[in-house]
């Protein structure tokens, strides 16, 4: 198997778990995003000095200590967890908490998607909330297609900072 | 959502992150309370990145870093062996005052054949306490 093969295996099988975690840890969509990329191409770097073993805990401290060196870039010293909170409540298989979660995380990508001006307010909706391909958002608007992505990569600086900008209202 | 009630702190993680045992356990937790789907665009954007010059180098590097080394420590062993092999060999053709010894050894060996051991300490410390 090749190192792309491997990569291509580890993004399929472990991309959700490695968002995941760095979403846990940052609480920013973009941040998280960036981390868990960071997180595969540093084990792709580094194929060849893993010995094999374990291999979840292998990434998910890769994934961990990239967050930890953002928090401490950040100046945080903590993160918020709800241990104490979910721990109470009795195993029941499925995972409300799960969905609450997810249904959260798109809330709040929706509200910061809506506090852009036009044409971002569009592009970020289509493209980040409703996940879009950048093909049919074209075929939906009719714009150019190289426009479009300057709007979107536009868009995802604009996001970042209203994400920072809620971190710190706490 | 409710809000937390407490916090991880980074020595926490720290120490989480040292332990493959806390590291899968921190990984089920986070599956089964924590779990967010990462971006529709998340692998084909990753793979995209992953094809970048500067990683490909990296990863290249390492790859080769281990024959690298291996070629590196067969030259210092092989170094190593001719060195001495050199000394062993090279070294006695050479006329240098320094490497006279040998000789010296021999005028030595030639006097104490001739006296006795007890006659030479006898004189030794007649020397050394002026008795004559």
């Amino acid at each position: 198997m090749t190192d792309e093969e491997i990569l291509e295996r580890l993004i399929h099988q472990y991309q959700n778990l490695i968002y995941s975690i760095c979403y846990r840890l940052t609480g920013d969509y973009f941040d998280a995003e960036d981390l868990a990329q960071d997180t595969f191409l540093s084990a792709y770097k580094n194929l060849s000095r893993f010995d094999g073993n374990n291999e979840r805990a292998w990434l998910c401290r890769i994934a961990t200590n990239k967050c930890i060196d953002y928090l401490k870039r950040a100046g945080r010293r903590s993160v918020p967890t709800e241990d104490e909170y979910f721990s109470s409540i009795p195993d029941s298989g499925s995972s409300p908490e799960q969905t609450c979660l997810e249904a959260d995380v798109k809330r709040r990508l929706y509200d910061c998607c809506c506090q852009l001006s036009p044409p971002y307010r569009e592009v970020a909706l289509d493209y980040y909330y409703h996940e879009m391909e950048i093909g049919e958002i074209v075929a939906k608007t009719g714009k150019n297609i190289k426009t479009l992505q300057t709007q979107i990569y536009r868009a995802k600086g604009m996001l970042r900072k209203l994400y920072r900008k809620e971190d710190l209202k706490g | 959502m409710k809000q937390p009630n407490t916090r991880i702190y980074i020595e926490t993680l720290e120490e989480i992150a040292g332990s493959d045992d806390l590291m899968n356990a921190f990984a089920d937790e986070t599956e089964r309370y924590y779990y967010v789907p990462a971006p529709r665009d998340f692998a084909s954007s990753l793979k995209k990145r992953s094809q970048a010059l500067d990683i490909q180098a990296v990863a290249k590097t390492h790859q080769a870093s281990r024959k690298l080394q291996l070629f590196i420590y067969s030259l210092r062993v092989g170094t190593a062996v001719a060195g001495a092999l050199l000394l062993l060999f090279a070294l006695p053709s050479l006329d240098r005052p320094g490497l006279r010894e040998p000789e010296h050894r021999f005028e030595l060996q030639d006097s104490l054949n001739t006296r006795s051991l007890s006659d030479s300490l006898s004189e030794f410390s007649y020397e050394i306490f002026d008795w004559r």
